[in-house]
């Protein structure tokens, strides 16, 4: 949707506020409504339902982090029941995290603490009640030492080199812009100016991120007084002033001035979490959707402004102004996605029922989901009894390190060397086969059940059974948490 | 160029015979020279140039470290590094490298790719692009440590294989790998037919991974089997061992390697703690130049030497540097590169004031030297990309 088009739609939100016209009401069944509308104009059959233990694990994975638990008894696909389970909280906190500050490779051991602690944060928060423009706005306008206000640590981490540092990642992570090349040069094919870029910036030109003296790892995130933000902008270096992405009278009227406002980052949050914004809501329901379907309603998530003006960033725009009514509720978010038919529906090898959410797309599970997966299949979802805390956080560690980088469904050649040749998960899988007792069919059908959450095929009996009663149960484990099946959901 | 000789059919080559790596080189495969092969070490954080390669020895900026001479004549080089300047006459200096990227993650990704991070393109590592080029006769690309681009649009049977560790890959032998592979198959044809996908793809990291396991590359883990002396001169630490892990790497035939060599972001306190990285550099570096040099594989080895930045010459009072891409240094040696040094910064290190070099020149110097034409486009899907972003090589350097 062009930068045009989104300030049409927020146009036409205010009218319709003033004219004191209700907008349609947002829920599961008025979303499903659109896509089916969709899919019929593009002449495509929704997939069927998927069966129920399909559809636990799938919410399971996608509400809590892991596979069902094998005592849960009948399959549980209730959606809200999913999202009031005290699961919930902690992993919607980590995958918000993950969103706002991903962990990259050559991350320092300091800034992972920073981040750690900074999704810890995130959690106290949603368990708080809070809704995302509070969380948004406390981490863009934090001021404190990064122990009390630890929001901060963001700043800390992409605001202490400068403001057109800070810029890229508020752009990205909370607007769904992209607009790095801008910082060089305008946007060959967006909207995207220089202009655009280091307006942005200037509104962190007068952040301030200092160590405390003799405390480890602790920061001062504050606000300078004075201080401009200075850039080459069309091969001259100067002053440039604060400059909204969107310049609707959001903030009372008043376009930000350039030396009167003491706490520009005040005035930039307050216009990035009013209701009327016409990018934080959206890129905030895109980047969930896009986890819950395999694909953002806009693609790519981060370029709002370069996206056609079609059905589905129509309907990113319905759902987007639920959101924002909800008072940015993350649980109602989840709930009223994960309640819709589309979530619900079963695999379907086309890519353009995948596409139009009318068959489920298998989606690679993060790292540590993947992880925790595992430790659930092999019966240690949970420490044993008298399992020491260092030993147990030990095995996590390891179990993350296992599935560190593991961002697609192929198999890389390092994952699968960890894979092939860990010790340590080769020790845990023997570990895990323990649960699985009896005779060799039904113990496949059990493994099966708890891995992938269906029964073996006749094809798979045929090359499975015969390994099973060799006594290679390792190796059959083995190929269940290697599979890009087990490591999907779908 | 020698003529083809799969990976895996020089890998099975080598594993049969009775010596292993030592009696399977690269040219086992045909006559001539052995296989081209990059050793990319990271200086992981940012290493100071005035503490290495740029000192200022008597100003504000250049703290309390002292310069040395080297054997090149007018080069010196920081005070913690007396055994590569006694073989700076190998050594290509670049003292005029300009980046655009202050942060860790943007400027790693640009060290090891050659292009700034895009949100339209994944682009390959240097390794992967090596990897991809030089063709079936290369065995693969390693990253001793974690790597911060992979395979990128190249796909993923070119990224790298990312070992963590010092040990060895262990390995349950050639029969339990026949079996899994076998399971693993019956499931990814059945999960592609419900879902979509193609199930080869799925597997192919398997393969590769196997072929490690199986084959010479495996025993270059196994440094026990180094003489003591060869040990000793690489030094004990994590990057003397991923050095000496790295020559035999590239003995086995692996076309890249990256080292990462950790623990260069020194905000506080800079002078102390840089001083055991550097040694440990030193020691490490030369030893490699030696031990290259002594099995006559330097010529076709290209070793760079790099941080994804450099620091900033204004101490800050933390007694730390800062980042600082607007001019730092790096090496490159070996691949018979022209020894000498290329660009210079002020007086004060604040600029680059002759010469200035961007990380896609080194690159593409580098993927000349190998044999593969940096002027040349590779593949995004159907887009055709460069092969450097816009780089030149430097002519200084190529001889």
């Amino acid at each position: 949707m062009s930068r045009a088009a989104l300030l049409c739609a927020a146009a036409a939100w205010l009218a319709a506020s003033a004219a004191g016209d209700e907008p349609p009401p947002v829920s599961a069944a008025s979303i499903d409504a659109a896509l089916l509308e969709e899919g019929a104009r593009l002449g495509l059959e929704p997939a069927p339902l998927a069966g129920p233990a399909a559809r636990a694990r799938r919410l399971a994975l996608d509400a809590w982090g892991t596979l069902p638990d094998a005592q849960d008894g009948a399959p549980r696909t209730d959606a809200a029941a999913a999202v009031d389970d005290p699961r919930f909280l902690p992993y919607a906190a980590e995958r918000l995290a993950r969103a706002w500050w991903p962990a990259r490779a050559a991350e320092t051991p300091a800034l992972a603490l920073l981040r750690e602690d900074f999704g810890r944060w995130l959690e106290a928060r949603l368990r708080a009640g809070d809704g995302l423009d509070q969380l948004a706005a406390d981490v863009l306008g934090a001021e404190g030492t990064s122990d009390e206000a630890r929001g901060a640590s963001f700043l800390v981490a992409f605001g202490a080199t400068g403001g057109a540092d800070a810029a890229r990642p508020v752009a990205r992570r909370f607007l769904g812009l992209s607009w790095d090349c801008a910082r060089c040069h305008d946007h060959p094919f967006g909207e995207a100016t220089q202009e655009d870029f280091h307006g942005l910036a200037a509104f962190f030109a007068r952040l301030r991120v200092r160590p405390v003296p003799g405390r480890q790892l602790v920061f001062k995130v504050g606000e300078a007084p004075l201080g401009e933000h200075r850039a080459e902008v069309a091969g001259e270096h100067r002053e440039v002033a604060p400059r909204l992405p969107a310049a609707p009278a959001l903030d009372g009227g008043k376009a930000p001035t350039h030396a009167s406002d003491t706490s520009r980052r005040a005035r930039f949050t307050r216009w990035l979490t009013d209701p009327r914004n016409p990018y934080f809501a959206r890129a905030q329901v895109n980047r969930v959707w896009s986890e819950l379907f395999g694909r953002g309603l806009v693609e790519p998530l981060d370029e709002l402004d370069a996206a056609p003006d079609d059905a589905r960033a129509r309907l990113l725009a319905h759902v987007a102004q639920g959101f924002a009514a909800s008072g940015f509720s993350l649980p109602w978010l989840y709930r009223t996605l994960l309640s819709t038919e589309a979530y619900a529906r079963g695999l379907a090898p086309d890519l353009a029922r995948q596409d139009a959410c009318l068959a489920a797309r298998p989606r690679p599970l993060p790292p540590e989901t993947r992880g925790r997966a595992l430790l659930a299949l092999v019966g240690r979802a949970r420490p044993a009894p008298g399992e020491l805390p260092r030993v147990r956080a030990a095995l996590e560690a390891r179990v993350r390190a296992w599935f560190a980088g593991a961002e697609g469904l192929d198999l890389l050649p390092g994952q699968a060397l960890v894979q092939l040749s860990d010790p340590g998960l080769l020790g845990l899988l023997a570990q895990g086969t323990g649960r699985f007792t009896g005779r060799p069919e039904a113990r496949l059908g059990a493994l099966f059940r708890a891995a992938l959450s269906r029964s073996p095929t006749a094809a798979e009996r045929r090359v499975f059974l015969p390994a099973l009663r060799r006594d290679q149960a390792v190796d059959v484990m083995w190929a269940l948490v290697s599979s890009s099946e087990f490591a999907s959901n779908h | 160029m020698t003529a083809p000789c799969s990976r895996r059919a020089f890998l099975r080559r080598a594993a049969v015979t009775a010596l292993g790596v030592w009696a399977a080189p690269r040219w086992a495969c045909a006559g001539g020279d052995p296989q081209a092969a990059l050793i990319l070490i990271w200086l992981r954080g940012g290493a100071s140039q005035l503490e290495t390669f740029d000192p200022k020895p008597g100003t504000p900026q250049g703290g309390p470290t002292r310069a040395i001479e080297t054997t090149q004549r007018g080069l010196r080089f920081a005070q913690g590094l007396p055994r590569l300047a006694a073989r700076a006459d190998r050594l290509c200096v670049l003292r005029s490298l300009r980046g655009s990227e202050g942060d860790h993650d943007r400027a790693s990704y640009l060290l090891h790719t050659g292009w700034r991070p895009s949100p339209a393109l994944d682009y390959p590592h240097l390794g992967a692009l090596l990897d991809a080029e030089l063709g079936p006769e290369a065995a693969g690309f390693v990253s001793l440590g974690p790597s911060p681009a992979r395979g990128g649009f190249r796909g993923a049977a070119h990224a790298p294989l990312e070992v963590e560790g010092e040990r060895a890959p262990g390995g349950r032998g050639a029969p339990g790998f026949a079996r899994q592979r076998e399971l693993l198959e019956a499931l990814e044809r059945g999960f592609a037919a419900r879902a979509g996908g193609d199930p080869q793809a799925r597997v192919t990291g398997f393969a590769q991974a196997r072929d490690v396991l199986e084959g010479p590359v495996r025993a270059a883990w196994e440094l026990e089997a180094e003489p003591v002396a060869v040990r000793g001169a690489y030094g004990a630490s994590l990057l003397g061992r991923r050095l000496l892990i790295a020559r035999r790497l590239v003995e086995a035939g692996v076309a890249a390697v990256v080292v990462e060599a950790p623990g260069w972001d020194h905000h506080e306190d800079l002078f102390r703690q840089h001083a055991p990285r550097i040694d440990e550099l030193d020691r490490g570096l030369s030893a490699l130049l030696d031990d290259l040099q002594a099995k006559q594989r330097l010529s076709r080895t290209v070793i760079a030497c790099l941080g994804e930045f450099g620091r900033t010459p204004t101490i800050n009072p933390r007694q730390g540097r800062d980042h600082f891409p607007q001019a730092f240094s790096g090496l490159l040696a070996g691949g018979g590169l022209r020894p000498g040094v290329v660009g210079a910064t002020a007086p004060d290190g604040s600029q680059v004031v002759e010469r200035p070099l961007r990380v896609a020149d080194v690159h593409a110097t580098i993927l000349e030297r190998l044999g593969v034409d940096p002027r040349g486009i590779q593949l995004a899907g159907d887009r055709p990309v460069g092969r450097v972003d816009e780089g030149q090589s430097i002519p200084e350097v190529l001889g």
